[in-house]
């Protein structure tokens, strides 16, 4: 919408905390307590802003069609997904790898095609490919440390932040396929047309982010 | 690979019912009324075309293209665009006819759906080519007719981006110098990742001023300043030339009354070798995408064999469609009910009214009939009157 508000879509999860709490050091009151309430669309009429709470893979579909006019979401979801969507800042927040793990005893690969279980089928498939390796990636929405396990994959292509749960589920990390951060993306027809407020937003989130480090 | 039900559609393709249509073909109606007041005249092309001459000079991707056979195997696509295969016209049938032309279409254009089943295959776009005008005023008059067009939808809040393929080239030249970087530069920006972008140039070797200009490229969006802003960071003369032929333009709209509707967005780059000069796009409240686009493109005719300049625009109908307030008139149609003896009574009835400009309906009804008496202006019942 062309009107002055600008409609930023948060992820749920993993980096929602964060991404709250960099919005508020740069003096936007996202409500404390956004995450509690089981309301999706918060308003904030003092700073002309609204806050759309989405499932991660969802942030950027938002973003694109522009009912969102500015997201935060994780560079593993930009990397999954294929939207039109303009990639402006580097927030720094939620650093993260995506990379490939499996069981610390893993006996050799005897199968033509190993099984890769992931929630990134196309991450996966991307890298494996790249590597000149021919693999059968299978998707999978949660829990993907369960597919080694059980034996329904050989290795996994996972999020790994501290490598916690890989460890209490037996598993190793192998490669790093690239490292994480969030970004801030914009929708194509709202940066340009809004691009005073976002350009302000993106101000501030560098400031804070820099005095951060 | 299951049978389709019998009501399906390839993914994609869609109907559209008589109330839908009959708003697209008032807005279509106004679009065309504009063009044609600009003295552009209108051209039919083929939707088959050849996938080696048309399908490789056009700038929609190779992917997107619907391809099939023809009966000695070469390989035909369905036009995914007017601009190339009018260009191919202008360079054929068109080649006596002196230059300037100004042509005008309206054309339903086909592109596969890559991504997501539901996003249209086939849509309609209206738009203008003004062939054999190099000059600025050129760039200028096709920029006017699209805002004039979107004017004639009624869509309230709306505004066009623009931008000159030069400036960018010459600016990388000037700053980067290094051929490899400056294609990685101009890939992160097609691709609109910015992130990237900033983290090419700080890792470079470049030196600091360099990476300050080339960082600012980021904040060239906005009116007349930005471009006088950017003038100050270069000496190339392309970027200096491309600089000043949008200022130019940017007058020039002003003498039309258009300039608040024109930004300027340096950051905005195409495909490589399509466009030469200017390119702008155009967007309206409430969709997420743009309705318009349009550039200079003056090599493509010669591709054709026929050296011109050549500026014009596409506009997205169908996406206008879902937007514009425009209601068409109501159908004012008239029913009559005639029974076996009031035949001729409700031709010549019906004959009159048509004649008057009304649609009728003719109905006949020997009292038996269930009727849906709904969307009639008037409702004449003939029956069992007999003329003595």
């Amino acid at each position: 919408m062309l009107d002055d508000m600008l409609r930023v879509a948060l992820p749920k999860g993993r980096i929602s905390q964060e991404a709250i709490q960099l919005l508020r050091q740069s003096g936007y009151p996202v409500p404390e307590d956004i995450q509690e309430s089981r309301k999706l669309v918060i308003s904030v009429p003092d700073v002309q802003m609204e806050f759309i709470l989405a499932k991660p893979m969802d942030v950027p579909t938002y973003v694109e069609y522009g009912v969102a006019d500015v997201g935060i979401v994780g560079k593993d979801v930009l990397m999954e997904v294929d939207r039109d969507l303009y990639e402006l800042l580097d927030l720094g927040i939620s650093p993260c790898r995506i990379s490939v793990a499996g069981l610390a005893d893993q006996p050799k690969a005897s199968t033509l095609m190993p099984r890769i279980a992931s929630k990134y089928p196309n991450i996966a498939e991307r890298y494996f490919r790249e590597k000149g390796q021919q693999v059968e990636v299978i998707f999978l929405n949660g829990s993907v440390e369960l597919a080694p396990i059980i034996g329904l994959a050989e290795k996994i292509v996972d999020i790994v932040s501290t490598g916690q749960t890989l460890r209490e589920n037996g598993l190793v990390e192998l490669e790093t396929i690239a490292t994480v951060t969030s970004r801030l993306v914009a929708n194509r027809v709202s940066y340009r047309m809004k691009g005073k407020s976002i350009d302000t937003l993106m101000e501030r989130l560098e400031k804070t982010g820099l005095m951060k480090r | 690979m299951s049978k389709p039900f019998v009501f399906e559609k390839p993914i994609g393709f869609q109907d559209i019912l008589p109330d839908l249509l009959r708003k697209k073909r008032l807005i279509e109606y106004r679009l065309y009324q504009c063009m044609q007041l600009w003295g552009y005249e209108e051209i039919e092309t083929p939707s088959v075309e050849f996938f080696n001459t048309v399908g490789d000079a056009s700038a929609t991707q190779e992917s997107k293209l619907f391809k099939m056979l023809d009966q000695q195997g070469r390989t035909l696509i369905l036009r995914p665009e007017m601009t190339t295969p009018i260009a191919r016209v202008a360079a054929s049938l068109l080649k006596e006819h002196l230059l300037p032309l100004r042509l005008m279409y309206r054309g339903n254009v086909f592109r596969t759906p890559i991504r997501e089943a539901g996003k249209s295959a086939e849509f309609t776009q209206m738009g203008v080519e003004l062939i054999g005008d190099a000059s600025l005023d050129g760039d200028a008059e096709v920029v006017a007719i699209a805002v004039e067009m979107l004017k004639q939808t009624e869509i309230s809040i709306f505004s066009t981006a623009m931008s000159h393929i030069r400036f960018l080239e010459g600016y990388l030249q000037e700053w980067v110098n290094d051929r490899e970087m400056e294609e990685a530069l101009r890939s992160t920006l097609f691709d609109r990742d910015y992130v990237r972008f900033r983290s090419i140039i700080k890792e470079s070797g470049l030196s600091e001023k360099a990476k300050e200009a080339l960082l600012a490229i980021l904040r060239f969006r906005g009116g007349l300043a930005v471009l006088e802003e950017a003038k100050l960071l270069t000496n190339h003369p392309l970027a200096i030339q491309a600089l000043e032929d949008m200022i130019m333009i940017f007058h020039l709209l002003a003498n039309y009354g258009i300039e608040d509707k024109v930004i300027f967005d340096l950051t905005m780059i195409a495909r490589q070798n399509y466009y030469t000069g200017i390119l702008f796009e155009g967007y309206a409240d409430g969709l997420g995408s743009p309705v318009l686009s349009g550039g200079r493109y003056d090599q493509l005719i010669g591709q054709f064999g026929r050296s011109a300049s050549a500026t014009g625009f596409a506009m997205k109908v169908d996406r206008i469609l879902e937007i514009s307030p425009l209601t068409p008139p109501p159908a004012n149609k008239i029913l009559i009910l005639y029974d076996k003896d009031t035949r001729s009574k409700a031709y010549a009835l019906a004959k009159e009214k048509r004649e008057m400009g009304y649609p009728v309906v003719t109905v006949y009804d020997q009292g038996d009939v269930q009727l849906d008496r709904s969307g009639y202006i008037e409702i004449m019942d003939v029956r069992g009157v007999i003329d003595a």
